[in-house]
């Protein structure tokens, strides 16, 4: 069995509960909001929301964040499950998860990605699903970074294939040409700066502007590529 | 604190051995930071040191940080999910190998350590702080008391509280700090100890915690921190 496509919700074994608050909180949202657009993943998308670009680019656009730091595949699709995607109308549902799945295969990886898209789907028939590339990570080439590189190349490949599904390559211009990833883009070598984020999450804003004007001009514009 | 530690627990888990964080997940981040942080020591022309876990290293993307603090001339050397024996272990290897004389050094760490004792945690800390002062010598050492988390009661704020009663109590015996002080006094200050509180004002009058202030019921919005550090700020304005 693919443990990545099986629903899990984070153990808690700090004794603090944060993990279920945030995901109550979530669901609240939900309740208490209309948004147009739903960030759902992992540290990644949760750091965005503290940057310079969220409050400049994606708040305006009636988006909500539930990125939540550390989480597996199998913890979104626990949250997708248990409500966050419920109560909701969404035009696009934007999802960065699998960076933390290090003891998964690329293959496991894109199977629990694919199961997590298929759950959207269920709730969700029309919506669009766009799937920013997994970022490299590590100060220096690592382990890590190799099984990212597959697991992109399937997302460009069979998963952008899938219908209202798209890949955005967000993963280019972050290893120098030694090899490194700096600090300035990635303080911590996984998590973005302001300067970081820009350079990855700007083509994310635009393809969003493109898929949000859509139906209020022409119904059927394909979207380019 | 240092031979008169025959009180203290001896365990064979504690935070006062320094460790190394392992790289469970293969691509060495921790030890890249704190290579970085080590070059970064020796050419820095800072005064203050800001080191620890999680709660200092995002602190720098604060608008307290870019606006206020960092004008004091200061370093960050932060890292996510350090535990107190990682900071220990890092400041005995390089990190406080400073060419330019540090003058304050602000440390916070403890609250990653969800399985240890207070008192474990308070013996750690206590251990970080005589390193600082064998390494560093006249510098001043400021400790902003550990934050409450989770969105409800749960036994890591009852443990944090702890770790704070014992560090109150134990650093009040230190130099004494007197407000109007002259230059005698200040030079005192500068070889001298301070427990900031800032946890009093995160829990609300319902006993939860607001994600207004931590959004994930563990680190600090960017108001959150305006809100809370904001005394750390003012503190080492007043040092310095
Ligand atoms: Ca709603």
């Amino acid at each position: 069995m693919n443990p990545c496509t099986v629903p899990v919700p984070v153990e808690d074994t700090d004794g603090d509960q944060r993990w279920i608050s945030i995901h109550n909180r979530f669901l609240s949202e939900t309740r208490e909001k209309d948004p147009d657009v739903i960030f759902i993943g992992d540290s990644i998308l949760q750091a965005l929301q503290h940057t310079d670009l969220w409050n400049e680019l994606f708040a305006p656009l009636h988006c909500l964040n539930f990125g939540i730091h550390r989480d597996l595949i199998q913890n979104v699709l626990w949250r997708i499950k248990n409500g966050e995607l419920d109560n909701v109308k969404p035009k696009v549902i934007v999802l960065h998860v699998g960076t933390n799945n290090h003891t998964n295969t690329p293959e496991q990886i894109i199977e629990g990605v694919i199961e997590v898209i298929n759950t959207i789907r269920d709730k969700h028939p029309d919506v669009y699903v766009v799937l920013p590339t997994l970022l490299p990570r590590g100060h220096t080439p690592n382990p890590l970074r190799d099984r990212i590189s597959q697991v992109n190349e399937i997302l460009r490949t069979k998963v952008s294939a899938l219908p209202k599904v798209e890949v955005v390559t967000i993963d280019k211009g972050f290893v120098h040409p030694d090899g490194t990833i700096s600090h300035h883009d990635m303080y911590d070598y996984l998590l973005l700066t302001n300067a970081g984020s820009k350079k990855a999450f700007e083509p994310v804003h635009e393809l969003l502007v493109q898929l949000l004007s859509e139906g209020e001009t022409e119904k059927d514009l394909t979207p380019s590529e | 604190m240092t031979g008169d530690a025959g009180k203290l627990d001896n365990s064979t888990f504690s935070c006062k051995v320094p460790q190394i964080k392992s790289d469970v997940v293969g691509d060495d981040r921790w030890g890249c930071m704190h290579r970085r942080y080590v070059a970064e020591a020796k050419v820095s022309e800072a005064e203050v040191l800001f080191i620890g876990d999680s709660i200092i290293q995002q602190l720098q993307f604060s608008t307290l940080w870019t606006e206020k603090i960092n004008s004091l001339h200061c370093v960050n050397f932060g890292i996510g999910g350090d535990r107190v024996e990682h900071v220990l272990w890092r400041v005995l290897n390089g990190e406080l190998e400073f060419t330019v004389p540090i003058k304050v050094v602000v440390l916070f760490v403890g609250t990653n350590n969800t399985d240890c004792t207070a008192q474990n945690i308070f013996e750690g800390i206590c251990e970080i702080v005589r390193v600082i002062k064998e390494k560093l010598g006249n510098v001043t050492v400021i400790l902003p008391t550990l934050l409450p988390r989770g969105q409800f009661p749960n036994p890591n704020r009852v443990r944090n509280l702890e770790v704070n009663v014992l560090l109150m109590n134990h650093f009040k015996n230190g130099p004494v700090v007197s407000p109007d002080s002259n230059d005698t006094n200040k030079e005192k200050d500068l070889s001298s100890f301070h427990v900031i509180p800032i946890h009093e004002d995160i829990i609300q009058s319902d006993q939860t915690i607001s994600h207004y202030i931590m959004y994930d019921y563990l680190h600090l919005t960017n108001q959150g921190y305006y809100k809370i550090f904001k005394p750390i700020y003012e503190k080492l304005q007043y040092l310095l």
